[in-house]
C-alpha cells in the first residue's frame, strides 16, 4: 500500500494524527492577546517534532498577526558557539521573512551593522507594525547540551523575546533549564520568559484515538470496540507504537471491511518480533529507576502505588508505560511490558553483580577481562600486557604501573604502521614545522603531541593512513596515566581508577585492530 | 450561595483565549493592576524637582518592574518626558564571559535612545556624521551611524556628545532613562570586561544634565550594591520597593479581565489571591491556569475546588518554583525551607529556636562563621519565608502557599538532608 500515512523513525516528519486537543492548547497559548513562549517537553519518540512541524504548517502562510513561521530544526548542523548560533538564528529568522516580509528581511546582512543591531531593527519594525513571526525551535536539547554556546546567547535571545513581534517555541526531551549543560546557562534570564508550565507531550490520550485511526476509517475500514481496546492494551497509547501498529493494519486490511482485535493481536506480535528496536529505544530512554520499577511491575504483576515515587508514576503514566487502577500501578502497554519482563532478570544480575561499591570491585577485574574477550589482538606484547594490568586491578600501584608500558608499546606499534622508515617522512614534516629539524621519532609527551597533529586538527589535515583520533585520545589518556603512576603517592590509586585505565586500554587494542584492518 | 454548574460551551458562547500574561512583562494597560500608587509617586518625584532624579525601583525577580517601566513608558503616562527603555540583557558580550564590555554598554543605550525617541516623534542623530537621508528608513541609518560613531576608543564621550544633542532634540520635555536590570552591569565588572568606573561615569552624566533623570531597577543584588559598592550613584536615588499587589488589585486582577466570561465566586476568588500571596506572576500563571482548565471543562463559574485543583496541576511541573528553590543560594537555606514547610502542620509554632533544635538533630553541621539567623534573613528578603501572623510568638511560615505545596510535592527530604550534611561537612573542612 503506497503512501501510507502512519510512518515511523523515517527521515521524514509524518503528518500529525491525533493529538488534537493539544494542539489546539498550543495555538490558544500563541493566539491569545499577550503570547506565551511555549516550551514544549515530551520524551524520545513521542511526536514533539510532528506537532511543531504541524504548527509550523498552519502559520506559515500567515495565520492573525503571525506574518509567518520559521522551524529551525537544530538537530542537524549543531551550532556549536555563540558566534553560530547568532549567524544561524539571523538567517533562519531572514529565511522565513523573504517571501512575508522581504523590505524587513533584507535589513539582515545588509546594514552593515553588527547582526544582534540587525535582528533587533527586525523585531522593532514588526513591532511598530504590530505584526509578529513565530520561531520553532526543535531539538533545543541539542543546544543546550553545547558547552561551546555560553550565556550570553541566551542573555541575546531573552533580549529578543522582549519584543512583542517574536514568539519562541521550543521542543525539548526535558525541561529548558535542566537542559543547561553549565551552571552559567542555567542563570539566564531566557529561561524565565517562557510559560513556567511546559506544554507535554506523552502518550496518546483517550481523545486522540479518533485522529488517528482517521486514515483506516476514511477507507471505509470498521474499528470495533475490542479492537480499539487492543491497540490501546497492547501499545499503551505510546505514538511510535501505535503508529507502528497501525502502520501493519493499514497496509494488510482490506478497504471497507472491519479491524478485529485478533488482527490487532497479530500485528502486535509481529512488532514485538521485528520491531524490537522502537521497544528497546523507549526503554533506553526511561531512567535506570524506571526501568527497575518497570522490570519488577513485571515479576510482581501490580505494585502499590504507594510503593512507587509520584514522580516515576506520573513519568510512567505520561509515557504510556504504567497506569494507576485503584490503587495499584500496572502495566499499561503490554509490549512494554513483554520487554520488561526480558530484561527484568538481566537487570537483577546487574544489580546482583555490579549494586553497590564492594560488590563492583569484586566483579569489576571479571567485567573488564569478558571486554577484552571481545577484542581481537592488533599486536600480540601489547595485548598480553593489558591482560597483565587486567589481572592486577585489585593491586592497583602495579596495575597503574604498566601504563607506560602499554603506551610505549602502542607507539611503537603505531610508528611501526605509519612510519615504516623509522623516521617523520617528508610528507609529515611538510605540514608538521615543529618536527621538520629534527625527524627522529620522539618518545613520551612529545610523542603523543605528535600523533595529535598527525591524526588532525583544526588547522592540520589529518596526515595519518590508519590511526584514527580516537586511537590518539585513548593513547593520549593512557600516556597520562603512566606519567602519573611513575609518581604515586598514598591513596591517590585507587581499584576504580584502575578499572578505568584497564577498561581504556582495552579499548586502545580494540581502537588499534579496527584502525589497522580498515581499509 | 453560589452554586457551580457545567454547562456545554457550544461554538457561540466560546470562552476565548486567555487574557492573562505568563511570562512577558504586561504590555497591555487592561491587565495592569496594583501599580497606581507606585505610579504615582513616580509622577511626583519626576516633576517635583528640577534637578536630576534618580529612582530605584527594587524588588525580587518577577515581582513586575519591567511591568511599570512599560507602562510608565506607555503614550500619554508621562507627557513631559521621552523615556527609553534599555534592558542591560541586549548588548553584546565578550568571547563567552557574562557582562557587557564598556563600549558596549554605551553603544548600547545610545542605540535605545535613537530607537525609542525616534518611535515617541524625536528623531536624534552623532555630531560628525554626515545626517540621515530623509527619504530611506531612519533606524537602519541610525544604526549604521551608531557603529561608525561607536568605532572608537572613547566610547563615553561619544555617548556624552550624543546625548546633548538628544536634550535639544527633546526639548521641552526631558529624558527620562529606565535602565532595566542595571545591577546585570556588576556581573561585567565582576568579570573584568566592564569598566568599574561605568557607574560613576552615568552618576556624572546624571548630575551635570538636569533635562535627564533615570530609573534604575534591580532585584537584591541592586540593594546589595547600594548599601556596599555604589553609594556615589545611589546616594541621591529615591528608592521605591515593589512587592506583591494589595488584596484589593489583586481580587481585580482575578476577575476583571474574565468579566462576562467566567464568574469567580469571592472565597474562590480569594483563595488564589491567598495562595499566590498576591504576588502578580504568579496571580497571572494561576488564573491562566484555570481559564484554561474552564475552556478544557467547559466551566463557567470557578469554586474554589477548581482554583484548588488548578493549583495543583500548576505545582506539579512548574520551572518558576525550581527557579526560586535555586535562588535560595545553599543546601541549608533549603532545608530551613523545607522545615518550616514540614513543621506548619505540627503542633509548635515554627520559631528560630524550633528550626535550629531541628537543623542539629539532622546533624547539618554549621561552620563558626555562619549564623542561621543570616540564613532566615536571606531567605526573608527574597520573601520566601514570611513572620507568621497566626502566632504570638515570632514564628515563620513560606511566604507564597503555592510554594510551599510545590516542596511538599517535589522535594525528597532524605536526599535534602544528605546534601545539607555534605555542603556543611565540605565547609568545615
Amino acid at each position: 500500500m503506497s503512501g501510507n500515512p502512519y510512518q515511523t523513525l523515517g527521515t521524514t516528519i509524518p503528518p500529525m494524527l491525533g493529538r488534537q486537543r493539544l494542539f489546539e492548547q498550543l495555538m490558544r497559548q500563541l493566539t491569545k492577546a499577550s503570547p506565551d513562549h511555549v516550551s514544549v517537553v515530551g520524551p524520545c519518540h513521542y511526536g514533539k517534532s510532528v506537532i511543531l512541524q504541524h504548527l509550523a504548517n498552519v502559520v506559515s502562510p500567515g495565520h492573525g498577526e503571525y506574518l509567518t513561521c520559521a522551524y529551525w530544526d537544530l538537530r542537524h548542523n549543531i551550532p556549536d558557539s555563540d558566534e553560530t548560533f547568532l549567524r544561524e538564528f539571523a538567517a533562519v529568522l531572514k529565511g522565513a521573512l523573504k517571501t512575508a516580509k522581504v523590505e524587513v528581511a533584507d535589513y539582515i546582512g545588509g546594514t552593515g551593522t553588527p547582526l544582534r543591531d540587525e535582528v533587533a531593527l527586525v523585531l522593532s519594525d514588526l513591532s511598530s507594525e504590530k505584526k509578529r513571526i513565530l520561531l520553532i525551535m526543535d531539538g533545543f536539547d541539542h543546544v543546550l547540551g553545547n558547552t561551546g554556546i555560553s550565556r550570553n546567547t541566551w542573555d541575546t535571545l531573552r533580549s529578543f523575546a522582549q519584543f512583542t513581534s517574536i514568539r519562541f517555541v521550543t521542543g525539548s526531551r526535558k525541561k529548558l533549564r535542566e537542559l543547561c549543560k553549565t551552571e552559567d546557562s542555567a542563570t539566564s534570564d531566557l529561561w524565565e520568559v517562557f510559560n513556567p508550565n511546559p506544554l507535554r507531550v506523552g502518550r496518546f490520550e483517550d481523545h486522540d484515538w479518533d485522529g488517528l485511526l482517521q486514515p483506516v476509517t476514511a477507507r471505509g475500514i470498521q474499528v470495533d470496540g475490542s479492537a480499539q481496546k487492543e491497540i490501546i492494551n497492547w501499545t499503551g497509547g505510546i505514538p511510535v507504537l501505535a503508529t507502528a501498529l497501525m502502520h501493519l493494519a493499514y497496509e494488510s486490511v482490506q478497504n471497507d471491511s472491519t479491524l478485529s482485535k485478533t488482527q490487532i493481536d497479530e500485528f502486535a506480535t509481529t512488532i514485538a518480533d521485528d520491531r524490537a528496536d522502537l521497544i528497546a529505544d523507549l526503554w533506553d530512554d526511561c531512567s535506570r529507576e524506571i526501568r527497575e520499577e518497570l522490570a519488577d511491575l513485571q515479576v510482581r504483576r501490580e505494585l502499590p502505588s504507594s510503593e512507587v515515587n509520584e514522580e516515576h508514576r506520573r513519568e510512567m503514566d505520561l509515557r504510556g508505560l504504567a497506569k494507576v487502577v485503584g490503587t495499584s500501578l500496572r502495566t499499561a502497554s503490554t509490549l512494554v511490558g513483554t520487554f520488561a519482563r526480558q530484561q527484568s532478570s538481566g537487570l537483577e544480575s546487574l544489580r546482583r553483580l555490579f549494586g553497590d561499591s564492594d560488590r563492583f570491585f569484586r566483579n569489576a577485574r571479571t567485567m573488564v577481562e569478558l571486554r577484552l574477550s571481545h577484542v581481537r589482538p592488533a599486536d600480540t606484547i601489547l595485548f598480553n600486557t593489558v591482560s597483565e594490568a587486567i589481572r592486577q586491578i585489585s593491586n592497583p600501584p602495579v596495575c597503574i604501573g604498566l601504563a607506560r608500558i602499554i603506551a610505549n608499546r602502542a607507539f611503537e606499534v603505531i610508528w611501526k604502521k605509519e612510519l615504516p622508515d623509522g623516521e617523520i617522512s617528508l610528507s609529515w614534516a611538510a605540514d608538521l614545522k615543529d618536527f621538520a629539524k629534527d625527524r627522529r621519532i620522539p618518545a613520551g609527551g612529545r610523542a603523543c603531541r605528535l600523533l595529535q597533529l598527525a591524526t588532525g586538527t583544526d588547522d592540520l589535515p589529518r596526515l595519518t593512513k590508519h590511526v584514527s583520533k580516537r586511537t590518539y585520545a585513548l593513547l593520549n589518556f593512557i600516556q597520562s596515566v603512566g606519567d602519573h603512576g611513575q609518581h604515586l603517592k598514598g591513596d591517590e590509586a585507587t581499584w576504580s581508577y584502575a578499572t578505568a585505565f584497564c577498561l581504556a586500554a582495552v579499548e586502545l587494542c580494540d581502537s588499534l585492530f579496527r584502525d589497522f584492518t580498515q581499509a | 450561595m453560589v452554586v457551580s454548574f457545567r454547562s456545554t460551551i457550544t461554538a457561540a458562547d466560546d470562552l476565548g483565549t486567555s487574557p492573562y500574561i505568563v511570562g512577558n512583562p504586561v504590555d497591555r494597560q487592561e491587565m495592569f493592576f496594583g501599580r497606581d500608587d507606585v505610579i504615582d509617586r513616580i509622577k511626583r518625584q519626576l516633576s517635583t524637582s528640577q534637578k536630576a532624579n534618580v529612582i530605584l525601583l527594587e524588588g525580587n525577580r518577577r515581582t513586575g518592574k519591567t511591568s511599570i517601566l512599560q507602562r510608565l513608558a506607555s503614550p500619554g503616562v508621562l507627557p513631559e518626558w521621552v523615556p527609553v527603555n534599555c534592558s542591560f540583557q541586549g548588548g553584546e558580550g565578550a568571547d563567552g564571559t557574562a557582562g557587557l564590555p564598556t563600549r558596549e554598554v554605551f553603544r548600547l543605550m545610545a542605540r535605545e535612545i535613537g530607537w525609542q525617541a525616534c518611535d515617541a516623534g524625536v528623531v536624534t542623530w552623532f555630531p560628525d556624521i554626515d545626517p540621515p537621508d530623509p527619504k530611506k528608513k531612519f533606524k537602519p541609518q541610525f544604526t549604521k551611524a551608531l557603529a561608525a560613531a561607536f568605532n572608537t576608543e572613547r566610547p563615553f564621550e561619544v555617548f556624552e556628545l550624543y546625548l546633548q544633542e538628544v536634550i535639544e532634540a527633546c526639548r521641552p520635555r526631558r529624558l527620562l532613562l529606565m535602565l532595566d536590570e542595571f545591577d546585570k552591569l556588576q556581573e561585567g565588572i565582576d568579570a573584568g570586561i566592564t569598566s568599574p568606573q561605568v557607574p560613576e561615569n552615568i552618576r556624572y552624566l546624571i548630575h551635570k544634565y538636569p533635562d535627564i533623570s533615570a530609573i534604575l531597577t534591580g532585584s537584591r543584588r541592586l540593594k546589595r550594591l547600594r548599601e556596599e559598592y555604589w553609594s556615589a550613584l545611589f546616594g541621591f536615588g529615591h528608592r521605591i520597593g515593589i512587592s506583591a499587589l494589595p488584596l484589593d488589585a489583586a481580587r481585580l486582577l482575578v476577575t476583571q479581565p474574565v468579566k462576562g466570561r467566567l464568574v469567580y465566586v469571592d472565597e474562590a476568588r480569594d483563595r488564589l489571591a491567598e495562595l499566590c500571596a498576591c504576588h502578580p506572576f504568579l496571580m497571572q500563571s494561576l488564573c491562566n491556569r484555570v481559564f484554561e482548565n474552564s475552556v478544557r471543562d467547559h466551566i463557567r463559574t470557578i469554586t474554589v475546588s477548581v482554583v484548588e485543583a488548578a493549583a495543583q496541576e500548576m505545582v506539579q511541573d512548574n520551572e518558576h518554583f525550581r527557579t526560586l528553590w535555586g535562588y535560595a543560594g545553599s543546601e541549608r537555606r533549603r532545608m530551613l525551607l523545607e522545615l518550616v514547610e514540614k513543621l506548619a502542620s505540627g503542633p509548635d509554632p515554627v520559631t528560630f529556636s524550633l528550626l535550629e533544635t531541628k537543623i542539629e538533630e539532622l546533624g547539618i553541621p554549621i561552620p563558626a562563621s555562619e549564623r542561621l539567623g543570616d540564613d532566615i534573613e536571606y531567605l526573608r528578603e527574597l520573601e520566601l519565608l514570611d513572620l507568621d501572623s497566626q502566632t504570638t510568638v515570632t514564628a515563620y511560615r513560606i511566604a507564597v502557599p503555592l510554594l510551599g505545596e510545590w516542596i511538599h510535592r517535589n522535594v525528597d527530604f532524605d536526599d535534602l538532608r544528605q546534601r545539607a550534611v555534605k555542603e556543611g561537612e565540605a565547609k568545615l573542612t
